[in-house]
């Protein structure tokens, strides 16, 4: 996706003074970018609906037209890219704070290993869903067997909203993108991304672990 | 079912996790790519944004343009409006006063006197029925003193050019600098 864009390319067409081409070049940024954009903005601000996004990304990139201000190189314009379209968000979060139309959210701190509680709730999804943990769970995996299914979303949602950054790091990487991809999008080096990914699963892994056992 | 070592879930697990998280963006509606209708949504707004910012700077190059164009009027336009009254002012005499001024180079004489008052007035004195124009400028303790316009040849300014002691054949403007001594 990312990596078969011209970014020099493009970097000369957004810095330079021939607006036909700059409208191009910043198109071309909105197709190649808003998947990756709307994913990481979708996960990490989920008291943000779905058609609001959308209307954000497409200012942010309008925003990117109209700038004067451009990253330094072609290297650091996919970086620029997302913070643009971040701080936009931001923005649209805090006008809609402002106006008392929703609270402020509270930003999730990445502590160690979840709480007794959060093990228990996901725990009450399972039993809410019917099963015996110690009853095995008919395969095959698709479709999703709706017990278990019922037990993870209860995991997966508890450890969306505290790790929203992780979640989407597991997330890209089971889209199968290329670490490149991902780093990019997270904003770190490759090393860093892989092992965050590593250690985002770990985390992951007592808010879902309970109910995975269920498959085997 | 196979586990690495460094690997937190196992295979089986991943592919469900991935069953999930493949559900999970559908329902958030996060899809792969972008569609032509999104694109297309978005070069309109574009577009928009063009168009509007293309009117935005026709008006300011208008707006410039129109006051570039009133400045350059004015300017010219004063030129014409300007000269006429200035000649009228001047023109005490028939004979044109800012001709002579031009024509002569300015007289400056300074002067120390404890009765600058004394002075101004015995000056104003001579200058009476002369075809001389007094302006007196105070400050301070100094005074500016312009007589105009001695012309050449007028014998009733003669005994103003004696007392301000410039030579017979002095035209056009004479500038009186007179300081009085601090006492």
């Amino acid at each position: 996706m990312l990596e078969s864009l011209d970014l020099n390319g493009l970097y000369r067409d957004l810095v330079g003074i021939h607006l036909g081409r700059k409208a191009d070049a910043v198109t071309r940024l909105y197709q190649h970018f808003r998947p990756l954009v709307f994913k990481k903005l979708r996960y990490q601000y989920q008291a943000i609906q779905e058609t609001d996004l959308q209307d954000v990304i497409q200012e942010a990139f309008i925003k990117i037209y109209n700038t004067k201000s451009y990253p330094k190189d072609a290297a650091s314009m996919s970086a620029w890219v997302f913070r643009v379209c971040e701080n936009a968000c931001l923005d649209l979060l805090r006008k809609a704070y402002r106006k008392h139309e929703m609270e402020w959210p509270e930003w999730p701190i990445d502590s160690e290993a979840p709480s007794a509680e959060v093990e228990l709730q996901a725990s009450a999804g399972l039993q809410e869903a019917g099963v015996d943990s110690d009853q095995p769970v008919s395969r095959p995996l698709t479709p999703l067997n709706r017990a278990v299914e019922f037990c993870v979303s209860s995991g997966m949602s508890l450890f969306s909203s505290q790790y929203p950054e992780r979640a989407l790091a597991i997330s890209l990487a089971m889209d199968g993108l290329s670490m490149s991809a991902i780093a990019l999008t997270l904003d770190r080096t490759e090393a860093a991304t892989r092992q965050f990914i590593y250690e985002s699963k770990k985390k992951l892994a007592p808010f879902i672990q309970h109910c995975l056992e269920q498959l085997r | 079912m196979t586990k690495k070592d460094d690997d937190v879930f196992n295979q089986e697990e991943e592919r469900y996790l991935k069953s999930y998280y493949q559900k999970l963006d559908q329902q958030w509606g996060v899809d792969p790519s972008t569609s032509e209708a999104q694109l297309a949504q978005f070069r309109e707004r574009l577009n928009q944004e063009r168009t509007k910012n293309a009117s935005w700077r026709f008006s300011w190059k208008f707006f410039m343009t129109a006051l570039l164009a009133a400045f350059s009027m004015g300017l010219l336009s004063s030129r014409w409006i300007m000269v006429p009254e200035l000649v009228a002012t001047r023109g005490i005499e028939p004979t044109s006063h800012s001709e002579v001024s031009a024509n002569s180079p300015p007289k400056i004489v300074s002067i120390t006197t404890l009765e600058p008052k004394a002075y101004t007035e015995h000056l104003i004195d001579l200058t009476k029925d002369a075809g001389l124009e007094v302006t007196v400028i105070t400050s301070g303790q100094n005074r500016q003193i312009s007589v105009k316009p001695f012309l050449k040849g007028d014998a009733r300014q003669a005994a103003a050019r004696d007392f301000l002691g410039v030579e017979a054949d002095t035209v056009g403007v004479v500038t009186v600098i007179m300081t009085q001594p601090s006492q």
